[in-house]
């Protein structure tokens, strides 16, 4: 009807009136229409974004749950299996009976109780040392990491040699704790896994970060298998140690060295202490 | 509403000169049976203030669909009437008397749809943030609270 009017006036004025409020009409649905499809695209891969992230914790989560369980059960069966015959072997030593024997038998058996004794009370010390270094809390990460390089070089299977640049001050003992559990459970994949002659660690300062690296020249991960492992039911230890690093807003990265030849680790750990502090009542280590 | 400090500024000024202007005009301006200039005016601060709000929610990283709020549902009624009778009071000092009865049906078909719109907004209920979805699936008053002081009396 109004289209009719503008062609029975022809008068400039009415046409653009009507094509004026047309195009208008237009270019506000439109622009309200682009906004709900860009808002409804972008809140879709916000939700998408946050439930990967859900995941992924809880993945780590359930990790290191499991981690712990496996750790408890290493120590019961440590203690069930060495340190329980051992003690049971030092009481049948010493029975009642032992009043009835001559000297010698009696001085033979106490000998030898004392001796399994002895053993147990080594094997003891070995299984606190293993849960918790003593030198770490006492002496720092360089000295425990240094202890545990001499260990691994005097088994005589691979060269183990450490160097720590620049560690003057000490960090924080929980931040060391952490990375000291994450150089040991790499370590332990080294030895486990890569079939390597050698391990090299390196320590350094830069800015306000502390970087770790590792050589190795075995069998190693690059980044991209250990984010595939990562995302998989299995690699247990490598969750935990992403968890244990996501707990100091560490890194780490995996690569092949330039030659081809070896493989590296990078951690890189912020010198924080107050971070630390606050996240204190989350580790349940 | 709008968290732009800015475009807060920008509207509260023009606002406030528009209003001036506005009173002045209607004061000294007697030709005219209909204030084409100052509802023009009106038309597009009002348009512009909508597309500020509609930015604005855009850039806000809040994780929840824009047309779940009834803001969304006015600042569309606004939009919709004001750049639909834009032209139609720009050109109605222009128009005769008998023309613009014509045209004015634009007006009263916009009315209409922005009158639906708002009543869309009112019966929009405010929807949560789709952020909490992943929170505590529980009430907190599920279970009872062991150290909750007993008011015996």
């Amino acid at each position: 009807m109004i289209l009719l009017q503008v062609n029975n006036q022809g008068s400039e004025i009415s046409f653009m009136l009507f094509f004026g409020t047309i195009g208008m009409l237009v270019l506000a649905i439109g622009m309200i229409v682009f906004i709900i499809f860009h808002q409804r695209k972008v809140i879709r891969y916000q939700l998408k974004l946050q439930k990967l992230e859900y995941e992924q914790q809880k993945t780590l989560l359930n990790a290191s749950i499991r981690f712990q369980e496996e750790e408890r059960q290493r120590i019961a069966a440590d203690l069930h299996d060495d340190a329980g015959p051992l003690l049971a072997t030092a009481r049948l030593y010493l029975t009642e009976n032992l009043v009835n024997l001559d000297k010698t038998s009696q001085l033979q058996s106490i000998y030898n109780a004392k001796s399994i004794i002895d053993d147990t009370i080594q094997l003891i010390r070995n299984i606190s040392h293993s849960l918790m270094p003593p030198t770490l809390k006492n002496f720092g990460l360089e000295s425990a990491v240094n202890d545990l390089f001499q260990k691994i070089s005097g088994s005589g299977s691979l060269n183990a040699s450490c160097r720590f640049h620049d560690y003057r001050e000490r960090l924080h003992a929980d931040q060391e704790l952490i990375i000291f559990r994450v150089i040991q459970e790499l370590i332990n994949n080294i030895l486990k896994h890569s079939h390597s002659s050698f391990i090299h660690l390196t320590q350094n300062n830069s800015g306000s970060k502390l970087y770790i690296r590792m050589h190795h020249d075995g069998k190693g991960l690059t980044q991209s298998d250990f984010e595939k492992l990562n995302k998989s039911s299995g690699g247990l230890g490598l969750k935990n140690i992403q968890s244990r690093l996501k707990l100091l807003q560490g890194r780490i990265f995996f690569e092949k060295d330039m030659s081809q030849t070896y493989y590296k680790v990078t951690i890189e750990v912020p010198k924080t202490e107050e971070m630390v502090a606050k996240d204190e009542r989350v580790v349940t280590y | 509403m709008i968290d732009n400090k800015l475009f807060r500024a920008i509207i509260l000024v023009s606002s406030a000169l528009f209003f001036v202007f506005a009173i002045y005009y209607f004061l000294t301006d007697k030709n005219n049976t209909f204030d084409s200039l100052s509802a023009s005016i009106e038309s597009i601060l009002i348009v512009a203030y909508s597309i500020f709000y509609l930015f604005d929610q855009m850039n806000k990283p809040q994780v929840i669909f824009i047309y779940q709020e009834p803001n969304f549902w006015f600042v569309v009624g606004f939009i919709i009437y004001f750049s639909g009778t834009l032209f139609l009071f720009i050109q109605a000092s222009n128009l005769t008397l008998e023309v613009r009865d014509n045209f004015w049906k634009i007006n009263y078909f916009c009315n209409i749809i922005k009158n639906i719109l708002f009543a869309i907004a009112f019966s929009t209920k405010k929807s949560k943030n789709l952020q909490q979805t992943f929170g505590n699936p529980f009430e907190n008053d599920i279970l009872e609270n062991p150290y909750k002081t007993q008011n015996h009396s």
